[in-house]
């Protein structure tokens, strides 16, 4: 009983601290906002709600959505080095954007970059093909999908290279810069497109938190006690990947958040996933908007990739924690 | 019959592992299945618990198909003891034990008094109460496989298939696996079946006994009827001479390798 209030006082306090990081971002930035400004002036209020707010919530979904999906993909191949990006997704996203630049393809709508429309299709490319193999070869056993997504990644890895070989320096910049992710939104016409998905990922993933506890125990004992293991598997591994792919397409790959935010809310909240699950979204949610914050100030008026933070600001805090805690609480997984 | 396998054959990427085997077992009967490394043992048993899925042939539960039952539905009638594992899952003996309550649990599998109160009792059965609180990843083999069974005992089912249970044990241990079983089963009445490697085990502490050969079923019957036929049949299933021995006092007959 002890441990489930502080699990859920803990999820308060952590609602609470993204909501305050969340109401505060928008005022922070290249320029400094204030809400009577933001009455009184008409561009600061088009800065406020066409620029800042829309990248908060960005920012929040995506982060949140990355998360949730590491801690899946960690549960489910029972492997802590997974990561969203494991199975190659990122990788065919980063493929799918860099041809798009490379071939100077234009927008489809001023709001939605072609960038982002080809790393969307080079993503579900990765996921169809990996799904496809696996179904087809009848083999969903976590050892040959890891394998395989990583083999797809090194593929994906080189054809970029290849492209970036073919570019002048001007695409390969671009290429590069992509490559470091950011959360350069204009308006609200991408959320369209991630918000639902990531938000729909999420609801059916809350459906099956039980069911990852069962899968941490070895897929037998899952299987003995009623989850239909493999359905279970497919539901979980499919949906998440979409959810990545639209993220990493609006954001690019932002690294660091899905692997290591599951970490630290094992850490601190312990391996049940009814705690972990929501924990994981608001922390992730939360951390990715704050890496933005301080991506929009550390060298303004320019803009640091959001990508290039993530690691540099949680990485040393991760591992504190690891070296602190996780013997303490008898390991992380 | 409680279970029944008919006609089963299994087999692993065009290798045959299991074929044309037919057993009954009633309810409350106690099995030991007994064989050579590969004889097919394990995969009988995971069969039987609707973990993989025969080339041919059908395992009934009360008279109906057991692939015709959801997981969740199987998993109120057979429990399953996996063979020791390397790793532990990162949660509280007591939480882990919960989770056997899964199959009878709703949305976000919340647990009732009612769960509370049999995973308290499936602690007691296997002796792993005063443990309850630690962390899986802390106990020793002994302790663990005691835990691995409450969690089966927690799920309340007529069925408990064990694989190995008390293979990789020290004795003191073993023994407590063994007065856990005989308290499960004198409580429920439950319907055992353990894989195991022990002759001695297998014929005093079981009603019946399943011996494989090489993926055929060589033997299922009562164990004293085999017991009567011990030692010679030890000969064609592990492939070399036992003798047999009485123990000084209680005059029970114990099976040696040669």
């Amino acid at each position: 009983m002890h441990m489930k209030l502080s699990g859920t006082w803990g999820l308060v306090l952590l609602g609470a601290a993204a909501a305050v990081v969340c109401v505060v971002s928008p005022f922070i930035g290249i320029s400094f906002l204030t809400p009577s400004a933001i009455q009184a002036d008409a561009t600061q209020r088009a800065v406020f709600y066409t620029l800042r707010v829309p990248r908060v919530l960005t920012a929040f979904i995506a982060g949140g959505g990355l998360a949730l999906a590491g801690m899946v993909f960690q549960a489910v191949f029972r492997n802590p080095l997974a990561t969203p990006f494991t199975l190659g997704i990122a990788s065919g996203a980063s493929c799918g954007a860099a041809a798009v630049i490379l071939f100077g393809l234009t927008a489809l709508t001023p709001h939605f970059p072609a960038a982002s429309a080809g790393a969307f299709a080079g993503a579900l490319l990765a996921l169809a093909l990996i799904f496809g193999f696996s179904a087809l070869k009848r083999d969903t056993s976590n050892l040959t999908m890891l394998l395989a997504g990583i083999a797809l990644s090194f593929i994906f890895s080189s054809l970029l290279m290849f492209l970036q070989f073919f570019s002048d320096s001007r695409h390969s910049f671009q290429i590069v810069r992509w490559l470091m992710g950011g959360i350069n939104v204009f308006g609200y016409a991408h959320l369209g497109l991630m918000v639902p998905i990531v938000l729909g990922v999420s609801v059916l993933v809350a459906l099956h938190l039980p069911h990852l506890d069962q899968l941490m125990t070895g897929e037998d004992i899952a299987q003995s006690r009623g989850v239909e293991v493999k359905r279970t598997k497919n539901i979980l591994l499919i949906g998440t990947s979409l959810a990545v792919s639209a993220i990493v397409a609006v954001c690019g790959p932002v690294g660091f958040v899905g692997m290591m935010v599951p970490h630290v809310c094992r850490l601190v909240f312990g391996s049940a996933h009814r705690t972990l699950g929501p924990a994981s979204f608001l922390l992730g949610g939360a951390y990715l908007v704050a890496c933005d914050t301080a991506a929009r100030v550390v060298i303004a008026p320019a803009e640091m990739p959001v990508g290039v933070i993530t690691a540099l600001m949680g990485g040393p805090f991760f591992l504190w924690l690891l070296f602190g805690r996780a013997h303490k609480a008898g390991g992380i997984f | 019959m409680l279970i029944e396998a008919k006609n089963l054959s299994f087999a692993y990427n065009g290798k045959s592992v299991l074929s044309g085997i037919s057993v009954g077992i009633g309810a409350g009967e106690r099995w030991a299945v007994i064989g050579m490394n590969g004889a097919g043992k394990s995969t009988l048993i995971r069969c039987m618990a609707g973990l993989e899925r025969p080339k041919s042939g059908r395992i009934s539960f009360r008279g109906r198909d057991i692939t015709l039952h959801s997981a969740r539905d199987l998993a109120k009638v057979i429990a399953y003891v996996p063979q020791a594992q390397g790793r532990a899952a990162p949660f509280t003996v007591f939480d882990y034990v919960l989770m056997g309550r899964f199959p009878y649990q709703g949305f976000m599998a919340t647990p009732t008094l009612e769960d509370r109160k049999i995973v308290r009792e499936s602690l007691e059965l296997t002796d792993t109460a005063a443990f309850s609180d630690r962390l899986m990843s802390t106990l020793s083999g002994g302790e663990l496989q005691r835990v691995l069974i409450a969690g089966a005992v927690s799920q309340r089912t007529p069925i408990l298939f064990l694989d190995e249970p008390a293979t990789f044990l020290d004795p003191l241990h073993q023994e407590l696996v063994r007065k856990a079983l005989t308290r499960i089963h004198a409580e429920f009445n439950t319907t055992i079946l353990t894989v195991t490697h022990d002759i001695n085990d297998a014929i005093a502490m079981n009603t019946n006994i399943l011996a494989l050969v090489s993926g055929t079923c060589y033997y299922a019957g009562s164990a004293r009827e085999f017991a009567s036929r011990c030692p010679q049949v030890l000969w064609d299933i592990y492939g070399i001479g036992f003798v047999e021995a009485r123990l000084e006092g209680s005059g029970r007959k114990i099976m040696a390798p040669q």
